[in-house]
């Protein structure tokens, strides 16, 4: 059977790696995919994963076993993005300037009609312009977006991870999806 | 239902093909160890990190105070502030500098004037 997060943060806390190493394996993948979508850039994403679980584990004497181990490290992770992003807020904007977004748009939305599978080309195009959108919300709004529609947090979770009630958590997600269908229907109107 | 509009059709395009970032091999194994043989911080840790943060604030409150020490060493600067005291003298005089000024530029002093008036 497999042990509890009570039971793992316990062991960890005991000085026993083994517990902490599973602790890592549970949740790397939602650290990672956080990091990546909310940055947009992979070349750093396992460098700020490594510092949210060191972190993490500074902090896991103050973690309260009642609540969730997930949001907890979700939130551990939205600082950690939030102050990168802070110290390399130019760097970003100049990321995809040559990248022509209304013509993948056409492009991706005639593909999505055809219920083709996207080409790797298209994947491709498809995540610079997933990007270059989410450049456009509010810092809380993009954490509030990749945390909920991108890793399924549901708004229970995200609330405790971004610090909010349920309510203002929802009315972020449903803000930033108003916003981002917005300028991609102008980048479809003007394509 | 409503149905969906092109933005939200592509929007929904977009989540779907969003990448997921793997964790490479041995991640967990290289990030517990890494956390392990980092010290977790200890209240004098913490007090110290308090004290780092706490030193440039105390000093830029001596730098001011300092500063404003000498600046009311002059006669002129704590003569200009008698003006909040009951220091008549000073406050005729700055009145009169202030006046003097102004009535280079062809502008006369209100109490003059009103003098003047009355005359």
């Amino acid at each position: 059977m497999a042990a509890t997060e009570g039971d793992l943060v316990q062991r960890s806390l005991e000085g026993d790696q083994g517990a902490f190493e599973e602790i890592v394996r549970r949740y790397q993948g939602l650290v990672l995919n956080i990091v990546y979508h909310y940055l947009g850039r992979n070349d750093i994403a396992e460098d700020i994963a490594q510092e949210v679980f060191v972190k993490l584990y500074s902090t896991l004497s103050r973690f309260d076993p009642t609540r969730s181990l997930k949001a907890w490290i979700g939130k551990i992770t939205a600082n950690q993005c939030i102050d990168e992003l802070r110290r390399t807020k130019r760097q970003r904007l100049q990321l995809f300037s040559d990248f022509d977004e209304r013509q993948a748009a056409g492009e991706l939305l005639a593909q999505a009609r055809s219920e083709q599978p996207l080409t790797e080309d298209q994947a491709e195009k498809a995540q610079k312009l997933l990007q270059s959108a989410l450049g456009r919300l509010s810092p809380s709004e993009r954490m509030a977006f990749v945390l909920h529609e991108m890793e399924d947090l549901p708004y229970s979770e995200l609330a405790a991870t971004m610090g909010t009630t349920e309510l203002a958590a929802r009315i972020r997600v449903s803000r930033s999806r108003k916003k981002l269908r917005k300028k991609l229907e102008e980048l479809l109107d003007e394509a | 239902m409503k149905p969906k509009g092109k933005g939200d059709e592509l929007l929904s395009c977009l989540i779907r093909a969003a990448r997921r970032v793997e964790a490479p091999p041995f991640f967990a194994v290289r990030v517990a160890a890494r956390a392990f043989q980092t010290p977790r911080p200890s209240v004098l840790t913490l007090l110290e990190g308090l004290a780092h943060r706490l030193v440039p604030v105390l000093a830029t409150v001596a730098a001011v105070s300092v500063a404003l020490a000498l600046w009311f060493e002059e006669p002129d600067h704590a003569a200009g502030f008698s003006l909040l005291t009951e220091d008549a003298a000073a406050e005729q005089r700055i009145a009169q500098d202030y006046w003097d000024f102004w009535g280079s530029f062809g502008i006369p002093d209100p109490a003059e004037r009103s003098l003047e008036n009355a005359d």
